[in-house]
């Protein structure tokens, strides 16, 4: 993605969801984008399959996003659907309402698999047995442990943590390249959160999908990502492998957010929250957005917007400190 | 939200304002409203002809400039006989809808907010009455009771209540345990007074809004009741009896059926736009938009 | 369900009873004798307390005996049995008709919502929905039957056709079924009129109610994640959108059946079809109270059926009710 840049047209004003944002997602990675509540990381996970609801919504000229040496940015509504379920697809936070409750798990992740066949070159249509079969497939991919079963479940019947998982395999049934996960373990508890995340990593060896995982919790980020971009008011503020940014995160938006995690190894530290609160969206604060809360705020801040650069070997960051 | 909170009125009022069909809704609904209300007062003064007297010698003529709806099979002119009919259907309505809401109204409030058997007694009866179709049981009554515009006018109370009441009890219902409540009860006021002081002014708001919806739907089934039968009597110029007494005429005289109908219509719609625009203004979802 | 059942029958007893001025002359007939009208009272039992009443009525309802009408002197449930096939079959055409044109609508306007043709589709809706039934009705009539003539003005057979065996009593099956073409296309085009009459006034409702259910469900997350699947736009409408969509309309539908049986009361006077509701009309004008109550029940228990039909209808559609 480059300089891709949303807004919102609604009665009481022009919401700049993402401001210019730069981002990669290679094959075979994990890339974690962080970001507070209204950051913009949904919308962006959005923008790229064109699921923003288009009248409210602009994507604003200059933005890209290449996908397969094709600009997303240029297509047309009603032209997304090709792109979307078997070239990239998206799990939502919400399995129960994401989830279709008048159709079976199965009937939905069969839909998955006709697409991907009616896609692919083979112009025969597999039967249902081997469709069925495939379902099965899915489902034991997901670590469900009665595959048959759950394929003639409807949605309310399953556990929150069964649902997502469904939901995975929905999504992974048309072997898509790329995976959107937005918040996917934000609505379950705790130790189905583990679980989750660590079968999304087991798959990530045996799918050759490459994800875009959306979050707020910097915890869920050290367990599942190879990459991390931090996101603030609609742009991409840092970006490096997950190691490096937890030893020495470079903008001080990180190093705050950083900071205000509890550790268990330095319990009796106190908890340093971020001063201030997230910037209105449709005024955001001029040039860098973050500098009514920064602590090494300086004069150009309040007027350049600073760019996003290399500093060191993979690691980006745009702040007016390097 | 309280009744006379100007900032909602204010944010209601440019709503409103903005709904061009509503409010063309409402400006046709206060005319007829007005034109009712003169009528009533001035008798048959200000009508170009008597709406009962008879004249053998213009009998069923077609609309011209003399007679703009022409005239019926008695002679008399449709024109004048549609604007006397005008305040029968108004006043139906209105007394309907408002003795309705304040009874079915006041019942659904004491069953929702007393709870127990009471709100059980209270539903189960509305329950048998809103199982027969409005016009169905107003004609049940009305048979028993017999014709005449008074009696249908009770008939169509009898249909109505019922709805104010489920209503009334299910916005009595959602209020009964919030904060102010507790302080009304905490400072020691018995059930009824809490019920008279607090959660009647409370429910007022969103039974007034679907008031003004329903009084369209009064005027319909009114005006259908009168057409089959057991409404105004001739010699009356109420609307539906005059479709009715039109029909055997139909093909000679078509006017004297179809302009009440239309009559009718053009009220019947002009409250449900109004009453539609008032329902979305008072939406709070619709309204931030 | 059987609680209503029982208020029903207590309402219809306490109107037939109660509320009548002069309950054994209303149903021994306005110019009946004495002697009849003390009959009447005897077989009423209307000397004796309410509750015994009330017994002795529910008692003769199930037995059969809805009463006579003092107007023909014939059993007023024999009446309604005799006219109940004319108005089902004129019931049945247009809930079709009405649902066929109406749905299809509602989901447009909802799929293009705030647009034009959204606009347009919800102002004709609610003229049609506001439009007195008697108006279009007649409106319809002065046009196809008396200006253009193209349709009879009324009335179910045509005198000079020979009417196919009644096996269902509904004229367009029986006719199909004896392979009597004429009498399929009489059948035809006396029911054209009537039926799409009835339905105009039915249609609104279900357009409105399409179009707001759709709405509703198109805000919903699974749609986004059937979009996000790559379905294409009109499988995410019509598949998953609509499904979830139409359990509302299935509750509405009894509504719309009750409505609809209210406008056929009008429809069927004006275009003199001999249904239930043609016989409601006449026994009002002729006073007879007995026939009027008898309609009253009838109408109304069969809405409590079709309720109850609704409610089985909505559990097989949404999977989620089943469990109760």
């Amino acid at each position: 993605m480059r300089n891709v840049r949303l807004e919102f047209n609604t009665e009481e004003g022009t919401i700049h969801a993402l401001r210019g944002v730069d981002l990669n997602v290679g094959r075979d990675e994990v890339v974690g984008l962080v970001g507070e509540s209204g950051c913009g990381k949904t919308v962006l996970g959005l923008s790229i399959l064109g699921l923003n609801p288009v009248p409210p919504a602009k994507l604003l000229e200059g933005s890209q996003i290449l996908f397969k040496g094709k600009d997303l940015a240029k297509l047309a509504t009603n032209e997304f659907a090709a792109v979307r379920g078997t070239g990239v697809s998206m799990i939502f936070q919400e399995p129960a309402t994401s989830l279709n409750p008048v159709f079976t798990i199965g009937d939905q992740i069969t839909e998955s698999i006709r697409l991907r066949y009616q896609r692919s070159e083979n112009t025969h249509t597999p039967s249902s047995s081997v469709i069925n079969e495939q379902v099965r497939e899915a489902l034991k991919l997901v670590k469900i442990a009665d595959p048959e079963r759950v394929a003639h479940r409807y949605p309310h019947e399953l556990s929150g943590g069964m649902k997502q998982r469904a939901m995975i395999a929905m999504a992974l049934a048309a072997k898509p390249s790329m995976l959107i996960a937005d918040e996917p373990t934000t609505a379950l508890d705790v130790t189905i959160q583990a679980q989750i995340l660590r079968l999304m990593r087991d798959l990530m060896n045996e799918v050759k999908t490459s994800i875009l995982f959306i979050t707020h919790d910097l915890g869920v980020i050290s367990e599942i990502a190879d990459r991390v971009a931090v996101m603030y008011a609609g742009r991409i503020v840092e970006e490096s492998n997950v190691g490096e940014l937890f030893k020495e995160p470079l903008h001080p938006y990180t190093a705050g957010l950083l900071a205000s995690l509890p550790r268990l190894s330095e319990l009796s530290k106190e908890i340093q929250p971020l001063a201030g609160s997230v910037p209105d969206a449709i005024n955001p604060p001029k040039g860098c957005s973050f500098h009514p809360r920064c602590k090494f705020v300086m004069d150009q801040c309040h007027t350049i917007q600073p760019e996003l650069k290399e500093v060191k070997p993979g690691h980006k960051v745009a702040c007016h400190l390097y | 939200m309280s009744l006379f909170d100007k900032t909602e009125l204010r944010l209601t009022g440019r709503f409103l304002l903005k709904n061009k069909l509503s409010l063309a809704g409402g400006v046709v609904a206060a005319t007829y409203l007005a034109l009712a209300l003169v009528v009533s007062i001035s008798g048959d003064h200000l009508l170009p002809y008597h709406p009962y007297v008879q004249d053998f010698a213009r009998t069923l003529l077609p609309p011209s400039s003399a007679h703009l709806f022409g005239t019926d099979d008695l002679g008399r002119d449709i024109f004048s006989r549609v604007i006397a009919g005008a305040p029968l259907d108004a006043q139906i309505a209105f007394i309907v809808v408002l003795v309705s809401m304040a009874l079915g109204g006041g019942l659904g409030a004491f069953a929702g907010y007393l709870g127990g058997f009471v709100e059980e007694g209270v539903m189960r009866v509305t329950d048998v009455f809103l199982a027969f179709p409005a016009l169905i049981l107003a004609m049940a009554v009305a048979i028993a009771i017999g014709p005449g515009l008074t009696h249908s006018m009770m008939a169509l109370l009898v249909v109505w209540w019922p709805w104010y009441a489920r209503i009334a009890r299910g916005e009595a219902l959602s209020i009964k345990n919030s904060q102010y409540m507790e302080a009304a009860r905490a400072a020691g006021l018995n059930d009824v007074q809490v019920i008279v002081r607090h959660v009647f002014p409370n429910i007022l708001m969103p039974l007034l809004v679907y008031a003004t919806l329903d009084i369209s739907n009064v005027v319909l089934t009114g005006s259908v009741l009168s057409f089959i039968g057991l409404g105004a009597q001739p010699p009356m110029p109420e609307w539906g009896r005059m479709v009715f007494d039109g029909q055997d005429y139909l093909s000679s005289a078509w006017w004297m059926s179809i302009f009440p109908a239309f009559a009718i219509f053009i009220v019947v719609l002009a409250f449900s736009l109004f009453g539609d625009g008032l329902r979305d203004a008072f939406d709070p979802k619709l309204r931030r938009r | 369900m059987i609680p209503v059942l029982v208020g029903v029958t207590l309402l219809t007893f306490m109107i037939s009873r109660v509320v009548v001025p002069n309950p054994a002359r209303a149903w021994a007939g306005l110019k009946a004798s004495q002697a009849t009208v003390e009959a009447i009272s005897m077989k009423y039992h209307l000397n004796e307390p309410l509750y015994l009443q009330y017994f002795y009525y529910v008692r003769d309802l199930l037995s059969g005996d809805w009463g006579v009408s003092p107007v023909s002197g014939q059993p007023v449930l024999d009446n309604l049995l005799a006219f109940f096939p004319a108005t089902l079959e004129l019931a049945l055409v247009s809930i079709v008709i009405a649902a066929i044109l109406g749905i299809p609508m509602g989901v447009y306007a909802a799929v293009h919502q705030d647009k034009s043709i959204d606009h347009g589709v919800r102002l004709f809706s609610l003229g049609t929905y506001c439009a007195p039934p008697f108006l279009m009705a007649l409106l319809l009539q002065l046009l196809l039957c008396y200006w253009l003539r193209i349709l009879p003005t009324g009335g179910r057979y045509d005198p000079f056709i020979q009417q196919p065996p009644k096996i269902t009593g509904l004229l367009v099956l029986d006719s199909i079924l004896a392979g009597n073409i004429q009498a399929l296309s009489a059948a035809l085009t006396h029911l054209a009129l009537p039926a799409f009459s009835l339905a105009l006034i039915t249609f609104g409702l279900i357009t409105r109610l399409t179009r707001s259910s759709m709405l509703e469900v198109l805000r919903q997350d699974y749609v986004r994640t059937a979009r996000s699947k790559g379905l294409s736009e009109r499988t995410v409408i019509f598949k998953h959108a609509l499904r979830n969509g139409m359990t509302s309309v299935v509750t509405v539908l009894a509504l719309l059946f009750a409505f609809m049986l209210s406008g056929a009361i009008v429809i069927e006077y004006i275009f003199n079809w001999p249904g239930i509701g043609r016989y409601a009309v006449q026994s009002i004008l002729a006073l007879d109270l007995p026939s009027v109550m008898g309609t009253t029940l009838v109408f109304t228990l069969s809405i409590v059926l079709v309720n109850l039909l609704a409610d089985i209808a909505y559990a097989v559609l949404d999977p989620r009710i089943r469990l109760e």
